[in-house]
């Protein structure tokens, strides 16, 4: 495609479409294109409390396999299970947000919905914490229009709503097929969150952590789209201009390859 | 010859293994290579997972290791050590215990105090000294504030 030129009037305004393809293979030929695991440590979510759990009386029993065990009545979460998840959660963010797909962060938890809302305003993307009105998501073409986007991925930094039931949209994602990450308490359910992340989400050090993890989770998958493209935009430029036939995406794979 | 192959099988799956089983086999009489095999028995149905899951299995551990790279083990503390020697679990039970708290919002008489636990706890600004940074208190088992001493920092 590269090689020929017969039409050189259309390659060029066209150039960023002819990689899109290859600008969106490329974040899933490594498996940390982003390099999420230097973001956070077991240390660090230790010293954030995300291992404290409620008493072991609001136990949900779902999250059972997630606990590590009881302290005096106070169930513990396994940190290194939530690495992992962790770890799998933010990559998946990143992919989502790196494709420019729309990050919808929920939460009904009055005591954080200030921070919640500015990072997601800080990050470019969409917080909901307000009272969730019934078929936001399932009627969403009545109620906002017949051509409306739903977001590709729902953020949960709680699980529950104020009365202590599972938060409508958990559900909702889940019949209009939007993939959800959560954060998980000891007395959520996590049957129905595509990536739990089975973590405290009471205690202000947590949730700050939590938010700043995935804010710098989005802002540095769109950097890194930003990169790509511009790299691919110069080696197209470079392939018109200088007619030659070497490919780009093997240099790019190199360059690219910290 | 029974006791050679069933070493054999067993080394596919762990290497160091194999070393340490053929060199007892070469000394072996009649009466160690039974205890070989009775070893490779014990060995062999643990480590038996079947064709492909035991293939994957040992495909995403190689994949998993050569990731984490340059982290060295020893360096990271386990999380069953940290929270062992963490401050909350050293306290024990929390019945009359003196905690340093530090407060992070106040509403005109209310003081919200977080002291390193899940949840934060709100007392009652203390008549004396009205003008604080942070305050010593003692909290009872249902998280109830007994009594608070001020320190200024």
């Amino acid at each position: 495609m590269l090689g020929s030129g017969p039409d050189p009037a259309v390659s060029e305004p066209g150039d960023s479409s002819d990689f899109s393809d290859e600008i969106l293979n490329e974040p899933l030929k490594h498996s940390d294109f982003f390099n999420i695991k230097e973001l956070f440590s077991v240390k660090s979510l230790f010293e954030a409390r995300v291992h404290l759990g409620h008493k072991a009386g609001c136990r949900h029993r779902f999250m059972e396999p997630y606990i590590f065990g009881s302290r005096l009545d106070q169930d513990i979460i396994d940190l290194e299970q939530t690495a992992s998840h962790l770890q799998l959660a933010l990559n998946f963010t990143a992919h989502v947000a790196y494709r420019k797909g729309i990050i919808l962060f929920v939460s009904r938890n009055r005591q954080f919905s200030h921070l919640i809302e500015n990072m997601a305003r800080d990050c470019g993307e969409y917080a909901h914490t307000r009272y969730f009105k019934g078929g936001l998501l399932t009627n969403a073409p009545l109620l906002f229009g017949p051509t409306v986007r739903l977001p590709d991925v729902i953020i949960f930094l709680h699980t529950l709503n104020n009365v202590f039931e599972p938060h409508v949209a958990v559900r909702d994602a889940a019949k209009m097929n939007i993939p959800t990450v959560g954060v998980v308490d000891t007395n959520c359910n996590p049957c129905l969150i595509t990536y739990p992340i089975p973590g405290n989400d009471d205690s202000p050090p947590a949730v700050h952590l939590f938010c700043r993890l995935f804010q710098t989770t989005v802002i540095r998958a769109k950097e890194k789209r930003r990169q790509v493209e511009a790299l691919y935009r110069l080696h197209g430029q470079k392939g018109t201009q200088g007619q030659e036939s070497a490919n780009p995406s093997s240099r790019v794979g190199m360059s690219l390859s910290l | 010859m029974a006791a050679l192959c069933r070493t054999r099988t067993v080394a596919a799956e762990r290497h160091f293994l194999r070393v340490f089983l053929f060199s007892r086999t070469f000394r072996g009489t009649s009466t160690e290579s039974g205890s070989d095999s009775g070893s490779s028995d014990s060995t062999e149905p643990r480590t038996r997972p079947g064709g492909f899951a035991s293939a994957l299995q040992r495909h995403s551990e190689l994949w998993r290791k050569a990731e984490r790279g340059p982290e060295s083990p020893k360096n990271v503390e386990s999380f069953a050590s940290m929270l062992r020697h963490s401050p909350l679990t050293q306290m024990g039970p929390a019945k009359d215990k003196l905690v340093i708290g530090r407060i992070f919002h106040i509403v005109e008489n209310d003081l919200y105090i977080d002291f390193g636990a899940k949840f934060h706890c709100v007392c009652r600004r203390p008549e004396v000294d009205g003008e604080y940074h942070s305050l010593q208190c003692s909290v009872d088992w249902q998280w109830r504030v007994t009594a608070i001493s001020v320190a200024i920092y």
